[in-house]
């Protein structure tokens, strides 16, 4: 675990010196939060004189957290997407591959550093819109059953969607020559789950606990499907084989 | 001397595809290194140099065939074969964005060097390569010469029984490779630590190597010491002497000596082939040749370089391979 976390903290810090990853991420996820909770506050100061504001509203808070949350998921793509094609593309990844790290260590150590960030902006995300709304509707408190279904998601889907693609990430970007094809093809594979976030943000407010435990037991087994496909075939051999 | 890297057979076959011809990079090679040893590789572009370490530091696993580093097998124990070794190989790439006191005492705590010891290591391979004053500096500013440096620093700093440089002066000026070498062969004295090193530089491989092979089309073709090798191809080693007066009983007098293995003699004076270290034997020659009178104008070696050597065992090898 100490490698896994050495490996991670390094990619973590090389990822926030790329300019390119601060502002795309970190600038959504300071400016969505904001609007949204604004957005959200005005719709609860009018939703008490008008009742079919307040049906739109509870539907809306989970829709807006789930889209904060995912902006986190976007950057651990990025993030992923740079973790084994970067290092190719920089040269750096023999002196990895050289030192007594296992496979699984390195390759965890790459979806943490994915994850880490990426949970950091989704809860900031999720907290700040919060925040903002209940600033904004003015002494008007908030819808509960819509606010814990924001909660729920973001607590329970935040981590394992960011983790699903974080190794999803990896294995894409071990695979590819360039940080440039990791990043598109990795894209590519986020767009059912942003499908499905959305579609879970309308539904979950209805589902029993049951069926809650259900798609949590569902999306814990599809990570630790990812992580074991991606630690055993992460590949080191073939990755070295085709540095020139 | 125990050996510390025992390759049998090692073979790598790189699959080909559509683009690519299938390539034998290594072929069969048996390979044995000492303890303390300082071993060169040397061989054209492609001749297999680079798979050879990375198969023995375990980044790529043979096709077929075995190898032992320290006695851990490199097939069954990579792990462990890996944490026993420092590789620097060709013109790698640093992490930018870390400072050069953060790159390596990452290396260090991922080679398990206890973190009591990681600060006093990191500085004292800092030291070494002169880039103490630097160690606050982003890797993205380092020159060629310097960042070879910390590559080399980085391989050194878990004080790794076997060490594999890639060319580990190219890039550097001449200062920056004297430093280098002076350290390799400061290291090397202390006979724990054993090197492989592939290098084009063949002065620098006939300096710092007690022993070198040649590989050429993913085999070894020759190995021994620098005038081990000359003497296997060319001869015992030449000296000229040139006296003031050349006369018969001077070539008599040298031939009888122990060590001696030929004598010629011509008006300058004498040409003498060694078989025996020339620490041993030319002082007595000089002696005797004094003793008996003769006045000594210049003792001076004239042999074959290891150029020589080389150039001989590839053309031989290449004229072989056509033949098979």
């Amino acid at each position: 675990m100490r490698l896994v976390w050495l490996i991670a903290s390094k990619d973590i810090k090389e990822a926030f010196g790329r300019h390119a990853v601060v502002y795309r991420t970190l600038i959504p996820g300071v400016l969505l939060p904001v609007v949204y909770g604004v957005m959200t506050g005005l719709m609860v100061r009018d939703a008490t004189a008008n009742p079919r504001m307040a049906a739109h509203m509870a539907s809306q808070i989970p829709l807006f957290a789930a889209i904060v949350a995912l902006i986190g998921s976007f950057l651990a793509i990025m993030i992923a997407a740079d973790a084994v094609a970067g290092e190719k593309e920089r040269r750096t990844i023999e002196s990895l591959f050289a030192t007594p790290a296992s496979d699984l260590e390195i390759f965890a150590g790459k979806v943490l550093a994915a994850v880490v960030p990426a949970l950091a902006v989704g809860y900031g995300g999720g907290i700040l819109f919060l925040v903002v709304a209940r600033l904004c509707a003015g002494g008007h408190p908030l819808p509960l059953p819509a606010v814990l279904a924001a909660a729920k998601l973001i607590a329970m889907g935040v981590p394992l969607i960011t983790t699903m693609l974080a190794a999803l990430g990896v294995i894409v970007s071990a695979r590819c020559g360039s940080v440039q094809n990791a990043t598109q093809l990795s894209g590519l594979a986020t767009m059912p789950v942003v499908g499905g976030v959305v579609y879970l943000a309308f539904r979950v407010s209805a589902w029993s606990h049951w069926e809650l435990m259900v798609l949590l037991v569902a999306l814990v087994a599809l990570c630790v499907v990812f992580l074991l496909i991606g630690a055993k075939t992460l590949g080191r051999e073939e990755i070295i084989a085709r540095l020139e | 001397m125990a050996s510390v890297i025992e390759a049998k057979a090692l073979t790598r076959v790189y699959r080909g595809s559509r683009k690519r011809p299938t390539i034998r990079a290594v072929d069969r090679v048996d390979l044995q290194v000492g303890e303390g040893e300082v071993v060169a590789l040397l061989g054209p572009n492609g001749a297999g140099k680079t798979t050879m370490v990375r198969m023995l530091s375990c980044l790529l696993r043979p096709t077929e065939g075995t190898a032992a580093v320290c006695g851990q097998d490199i097939r069954e124990r990579p792990g462990a074969v890996r944490g026993l070794c420092g590789v620097s190989m060709e013109s790698p790439g640093l992490y930018e964005r870390l400072t050069a006191e953060r790159y390596l005492a990452f290396f260090a705590r991922m080679y398990g060097v206890p973190e009591g010891q990681t600060a006093d290591r990191v500085k004292s391979q800092l030291t070494a390569a002169g880039l103490w004053e630097r160690r606050g500096d982003l890797l993205g500013g380092f020159s060629k010469g310097m960042r070879q440096k910390m590559n080399i620093a980085r391989a050194l700093l878990h004080r790794p029984r076997v060490v594999f440089l890639d060319e580990p002066t190219s890039g550097l000026d001449v200062e920056a490779a004297s430093a280098v070498r002076q350290h390799i062969q400061e290291l090397s004295q202390d006979a724990e630590t054993t090197f492989l090193i592939c290098t084009h530089n063949l002065p620098e491989a006939e300096r710092l190597c007690h022993r070198i092979a040649v590989m050429n089309h993913g085999r070894i073709v020759a190995s021994g010491a620098p005038e081990e090798l000359k003497r296997r191809l060319f001869g015992g080693r030449g000296y000229r002497i040139r006296l003031r007066r050349s006369l018969p009983r001077y070539g008599d007098l040298v031939r009888a000596l122990a060590g001696v293995e030929q004598v010629e003699l011509d008006d300058s004076g004498l040409l003498v082939r060694i078989s025996a270290p020339e620490q041993e034997v030319n002082p007595v020659i000089a002696r005797r040749l004094v003793e008996a009178g003769a006045e000594i104008i210049s003792l001076a070696a004239e042999g074959h370089t290891l150029e020589d050597v080389y150039m001989r065992l590839v053309r031989d090898d290449a004229a072989a391979g056509s033949r098979r």
